[in-house]
């Protein structure tokens, strides 16, 4: 590594880090409180992923990702999950021309950067699979052609509690393209207040102010891969996926695509704390928010699968100097 | 918290002390009484640990699933904190479900789901008993339990179902209905869904088994009837569990109703068991056992695992041989006996730790075969003529074969800790027998081994830990781990010093098993007479001096003939020669002489003697005793005979009762003797009355009125002018004869000189005044002749006893010891009213009367305080020397540290030791470390140092830095003052 290099690359960062406090704040300017769950959100976009979010309705699930997108000056798109939304729906599909030869290819509302998919549970699996694809490779294949999404991309799905009614339960292959889910839970009363009385909340989302161009989020993302992965850690993240394997309770371990998933959002956490290498605690945050939604625990209980990742997590030692 | 109970076997211990207790009031042994002590003090230290391990055992939270099947298998996890592990048994109303060791942290235990019900509270007890796994102590505390529903098994018959609403027979089982019309989605694969209905397509995209999922299924519901009020409700929840599950298992929906109620709709599996725990609950019966119903000597007791390691079997087996060869060898037992014994107990190991396990028949036949090959070995039966002498002799030989026996027993722990009480009673029958000087190391030795066996048979065995610890690797930095040990081994040093203290020296043996043998029988010629160490006759008449310090007398010194020259000193080692056991030092009197010749003293000569048949033997008061005869000795002694010693039983004066095995031939002037000479190993006790004269009581003595033998006054013609002018000058002005005597030994002690290589006078010169106006030289004989002769000039009755005098005494075994030159001669002096009163003035033994009875721990310290007193610099300089290698190894500890780890490495341990102090998981990272140090301020520098530390272990970037290391260096100093102030 030349010192030119280098110093390429700690000023990329630091324009990286720069972009995603602001993009923190900017979130949180809107979003009330919840200060930890808008960090994992922004290092999910940081990091190329998609992310989960598993609550009741009310909470500002939806509110998240608007914010979300307007920080990032990308476009927003919604879809809302019911049981009668076909894959077409979401992902575009073949009309007529307007001249009324053949068919052209009209593109559903996947096509923008941040795209909510509300009540992703209560669509059927059918319209479930058809976002796979897109998730994972970035295009729309429709009539044997591709179409690619814009870049960056991201997808803020959100998930009512599996016990309410009319809920398909979410397959693990779905679940398994999201690099995080996470739970929003409740406002603090303060915070609360500041809603009611329109400090924060709906109200302040015009106001969002646009921190970052898209060109800007893509080097932060670039910046993100270039964060560190020292061998030790990288072995940590192994370990850890190996602890969730043999755990007594979990059926089924995590895969390597978690341990990817997880890798890179730890990096994406140590960039926001404006670091050049991956710290073992990035790694333990990013298991936590990471690894719940994908192990299958063998009791339905409510939060177990979190349990036994913090289980899995408080056994694998730490590396140190 | 409460006490449980005893761990089964412990009863044993108990046993044997108070059989030691026996031992001790049989016996007298000072030993013993410390073996007791440290044994009740040991029994109290393990008896108070558990609570002291208890208290800092918290369980604070019990977690499990919510919906489970009565009696399958279910995780419990419990979060605690302690220090040591506890055992922790969880109750669901009057159910034990699982138990199991906890670990320092979250532990989860498998055992199994609660009988029928809603359970909202769950009962943990955790129990432990300390170190020493003696008394085991509970704590309980119920914990709220996030709701679990404990629903029934399903029951083989199903109960009625009545398909719903237009089905009112309710014959025909719901089934399926194929077809593709109906199918609308599909939904993942439940048990009981039919292969066909598998969806191929979405199962290969999804990668598990995904069914069609059709509409009339859920249109087609089943309502099962549910009878209340019958005898079982839970076999009738079963039922409906049953039908409830084949119905959901077919696709249709559920629905359950009681009697002839409202159907209630069962939306899911969780939803049905749910219903079937909730239905009628049945009260359960408590199953509290008062404490006077429960068993004492069956049952489990309140040890959660009563296996024994093999480890632990080896244990207790290294720890009873010490105890074997304790007893064997002062029994006068060889190798060979010693060599049978240890390797019966080996055998006895063997055969219990054998895997797959030796059947009972066989195993016990075993034990009773080494136990008769034991027997076989150390009993001579020709040696046993009665019962008495059956019950004497034969008590140690039946311990160790019940020691022997009792080895092939142990397959559990109850029959270690039996075997490990046999072995401490051998070792405080060993205790009570030895008087050795290997007895004090030895008891040592025999304590602690017995004591690791037995922390060897309780630590709880690893291998067969039922529970799971999830985060075992984080260990509560206790401070009472490092110093509770030490705190209560100071602790118990001192209690059981301090116990000593109070109790006094024995005093001595008691009545029932005086000690008595001869280790062999080798008569003497003429019975009554002296003679030789191997019974030929000393032949009387005076004995020709001519110069030669070689004495011809018995045992080496010229004392123990018929005649004293006293220009005579045996040549006379340093060997012992007995050992004593007795409350206090005394005078043990072998010979007294009566006539004097002006060069050598004379035994009366009496035609015969009487004799006396033993084994017990009534000694007649002798010529001048004054005691009262109804009152019972009170001075016990047993004399240990350490080499060949002629037929003279020594003993302290006024013998009352002699228990040798032979004849005694008592003599009026207060000898005696008996029919075999005493050969080393042989054991005599003689039992005294003790004169109670004190110094005032001797003043007060008058002469008057008594008509006093004229042996006792006579003085040789050859006694000069010049001895009878000294003992006027001396008497003259003097109060009493007692003060007479005192200033004759103080003239003598002033004016003459203590030299054991005295000239020998020249011969036909008075020895008396030769000694105290020409040599001025002399040793006890010239003292005492000196000072018998002046008394007798001036009409005072005295004369000369010969004998041993005790020099030191064995602390732990309690014995006093007489070497062989501690051979004496003293004077003895008659007084009204008391009798004979021995005075010397130079063996330190206090007049009877005065002499103070000492306590145990007193005489220990005093012992201890000599050997530091004497070894001060070797004491200190091995002190130093330690003091030396520990700063040294320290030194080179940090400097090994600090080059295998490097500097940052240091700071990394340091960092992880102080937040690991304050409460975090030791194997959690950096940032997490940071977050134990909550604290505004501390928290910065803390996460500045993690970060710090992180970068050097993870940045490519990282570049070592002497001011940066500084600083962090500094910032760690800081986190570590805080957690020394907290």
């Amino acid at each position: 590594m030349t010192a030119v290099l280098s110093h390429d690359q700690a000023f990329a960062r630091s324009e990286a880090h720069t972009v995603a406090i602001r993009m923190v704040q900017a979130v949180g300017s809107v979003l009330a409180g919840r200060r930890e769950q808008i960090e994992v959100v922004t290092a999910c976009g940081l990091a190329g992923g998609h992310v989960l979010i598993e609550d009741l309705p009310g909470v500002g699930k939806t509110l998240l990702a608007q914010s979300l997108a307007a920080a990032t000056g990308g476009s927003f798109a919604r879809v809302q999950g019911t049981s009668d939304l076909l894959p077409a729906d979401v992902v575009g599909s073949l009309a007529p021309n307007a001249e009324g030869l053949g068919l052209h290819f009209r593109p559903g509302p996947v096509f923008a950067n941040v795209v909510l998919f509300d009540e992703l549970n209560r669509a059927n699996p059918r319209t479930q699979s058809a976002l796979l694809e897109v998730m994972e490779e970035g295009s729309v294949t429709v009539d044997g052609e591709s179409h690619p999404v814009p870049t960056p991309f991201m997808v803020v799905a959100t998930q009512n509690p599996v016990e309410m009614a009319g809920t398909y339960p979410l397959a693990e292959g779905v679940t398994d393209r999201f690099m995080a889910a996470i739970s929003l839970g409740r406002a603090e009363a303060d915070e609360e207040v500041d809603v009611l009385t329109g400090r924060r909340g709906r109200t302040q989302l015009g106001a969002v102010e646009r921190v970052a161009t898209l060109p800007g989020i893509v080097a932060a993302r670039q910046a993100v891969q270039g964060v560190h992965l020292a061998e030790p850690v990288a072995r940590f993240a192994v370990d850890i996926l190996r602890a969730t394997r043999a755990h007594p309770r979990i059926r089924i371990g995590a895969s390597t695509r978690a341990g990817v998933a997880m890798v890179a959002l730890a990096r994406a956490f140590a960039l926001m704390d404006d670091r050049d290498h991956v710290a073992p605690h990035d790694v333990t945050r990013a298991a936590e928010c990471s690894l719940a939604h994908r192990v299958i625990v063998s009791s339905h209980e409510h939060g177990a699968a979190a349990e036994v990742v913090a289980e899995c997590l408080a056994s694998v030692p730490a590396p140190r100097r | 918290m409460r006490p449980v109970g005893l761990a089964r076997g412990v009863t044993a211990f108990l046993a044997a002390w108070f059989g030691g207790v026996l031992i001790a009031l049989l016996t007298g042994a000072t030993a013993v009484v410390i073996l007791l002590v440290v044994g009740f003090v040991a029994a109290v230290a393990a008896a108070i640990s558990g609570p002291l391990w208890l208290r800092h055992a918290e369980v604070h939270e019990v977690r499990t699933a919510t919906v489970a099947t009565a009696g399958d298998e279910l995780s419990w996890t419990i979060r605690s904190r302690s220090p040591r592990p506890v055992h922790a048994t969880v109750t669901v109303a009057g159910d034990e479900v699982a138990a199991g060791w906890l670990a320092d942290g979250t532990t989860a235990l498998v055992g199994r789901a609660p009988h029928r019900g809603v359970h909202e509270q769950v009962t943990v007890q955790w129990s432990t008993s300390g170190r020493m796994g003696m008394l085991w102590w509970r704590r309980q505390q119920t914990f709220p339990l996030s709701t679990l529903w404990s629903g029934p098994a399903p029951h083989p018959e199903p109960a009625a179902a009545v398909r719903a609403p237009d089905d009112p027979e309710g014959a025909a089982a719901p089934s399926h209905r194929t077809g593709h019309d109906d199918v609308d989605g599909v939904r993942q694969w439940r048990d009981g869904d039919e292969v066909t209905a598998v969806h191929w397509p979405s199962t290969m995209r999804l990668g598990e088994f995904v069914v069609r999922q059709r509409q009339r299924d859920q249109e087609e519901q089943w309502v099962v009837t549910a009878r209340s009020g019958t005898d079982d409700p839970d076999a009738e929840a079963a039922r409906v569990r049953r039908a409830l599950d084949d119905c959901m298992s077919r696709g249709a929906t559920a629905a359950v109703r009681v009697d002839d109620g409202p159907a209630q709709d069962l939306p899911s599996a969780a939803a049905v068991v749910q219903w079937c725990a909730a239905f009628e609950p049945r009260p359960r019966p408590s199953a509290h056992v008062p404490i006077w119903r429960r068993p004492i000597f069956a049952g489990p007791g309140p040890e959660p695992d009563v296996s024994l390691s093999p480890s632990a079997r080896w244990a207790v087996a290294a720890g009873s041989m010490l105890p074997l060869a304790m007893l064997l060898q002062p029994l006068g037992y060889g190798s060979f006996e010693l060599a049978a014994a240890a390797l019966a107990a080996a055998a006895a190991a063997f055969v219990t730790t054998r895997q797959p396990e030796v059947k009972p028949w066989l195993r016990q036949l075993a034990g009773l075969v080494a136990g008769a090959a034991i027997v076989m070995v150390l009993i001579d039966f020709s040696a046993i003529s009665d019962v008495m002498t059956a019950m004497r002799y034969l008590m140690p030989q039946a311990l160790v074969a019940l020691c022997i026996v009792q080895g092939f027993e142990c397959t559990e722990r109850r029959g270690a800790r039996v075997a490990l009480a046999c072995a401490a009673l051998l070792t405080t029958y060993a205790a009570g027998v030895r008087v050795d000087r290997g007895l004090g190391p030895m008891m040592f030795g025999a304590v602690l081994l017995m004591g690791l066996a037995h922390a060897t048979v309780t630590r709880p065995d690893r291998r067969r830990r039922t529970a799971v610890g999830l985060d075992e690797a984080a260990p509560m930095r206790h401070p009472l781990r490092s110093t509770l040990p030490l705190a209560g081994l100071g602790l118990a040093t001192v209690a059981a010093v301090g116990l000593l203290a109070v109790i006094p020296v024995p005093q001595g043996p008691a009545q029932l098993t005086l000690p008595s043998w001869l280790s062999e029988q080798r008569p003497v010629a003429f019975p009554g007479d002296l003679a030789t160490v191997d019974g030929s006759p000393l032949l009387g008449g005076p004995l020709q001096g001519g110069g030669s310090r070689t004495g011809a007398g018995a045992g080496g010194y010229p004392g123990f003939s018929n005649t004293m020259d006293t220009s005579l000193r045996g040549d006379l080692g340093d060997q012992v020669v007995m050992r004593v056991r007795t409350p206090s030092p005394d005078f043990w009197r072998g010979q007294t002489f009566t006539r004097f010749d002006g060069t050598s003293w004379y035994v009366e000569q009496y035609a015969g003697g009487e004799g006396n048949e033993g084994p017990e033997h009534r000694i007649p008061p002798a010529e001048g005793d004054l005691y009262d005869l109804t009152v019972e000795p009170d001075f016990t002694q047993t004399f240990f005979v350490e080499v060949d010693l002629p037929n003279i039983i020594f003993a302290a004066p006024q013998a009352m009762r002699v228990i040798l095995d032979g004849n005694v031939w008592y003599r009026p002037d207060g000898a005696l003797r008996s029919d075999f000479v005493l050969p080393a190993g042989s054991a005599y006790t003689v039992q005294s009355r003790r004169s109670r004269a004190t110094a005032a009581d001797l003043r007060l003595a008058s002469y008057e009125g008594y008509r006093i033998p004229t042996k006792y006054l006579e003085v040789p013609t050859s006694t000069s002018e010049r001895t009878r002018a000294l003992a006027q000058q001396l008497a003259a002005g003097s109060p009493s004869t007692y003060d007479t005597i005192l200033r004759i030994q103080s003239w003598l002690g002033e004016n003459t000189e203590y030299d054991l290589n005295a000239p020998v006078p020249p011969s036909g010169a008075d020895a008396v005044d030769h000694f105290l106006f020409e040599s001025q030289r002399g040793f006890c004989e010239q003292i005492a002749s000196s000072t018998a002769i002046m008394l007798r000039t001036l009409g005072v009755p005295a004369r000369i006893a010969t004998g041993y005098v005790p020099s030191e005494r064995d602390q732990i075994a309690g014995v006093w010891i007489s070497r062989a030159s501690d051979a004496h001669a003293w004077v003895e002096v008659w007084f009204p009213d008391h009798g004979w009163v021995a005075f010397d003035p130079t063996a330190s033994v206090p007049l009877s009367g005065e002499s103070t009875t000492e306590s145990i721990g007193g005489a220990l310290l005093k012992a201890f305080g000599a050997v530091v007193g004497d070894h001060l610099v070797l004491i200190i300089g091995t002190l130093g020397a330690a003091g030396v290698v520990i700063v040294v190894v320290r030194a080179v500890t940090v400097w090994w540290r600090r080059r295998r780890r490097g500097r940052w490495g240091v700071l990394q341990d340091r960092f992880v030791a102080a937040a690991v102090g304050r409460g975090a998981p030791a194997n959690a990272a950096n940032g997490e470390l940071a977050e134990q140090f909550a604290d505004d301020e501390t928290a910065r520098i803390a996460a500045e140092v993690a970060r710090t530390l992180d970068e050097c272990a993870f940045s490519p970037s990282w570049h070592d830095d002497d001011a940066r290391y500084e600083q962090v260096s500094g910032s760690v100093a800081v986190l570590e003052r805080i957690r020394s102030v907290r």
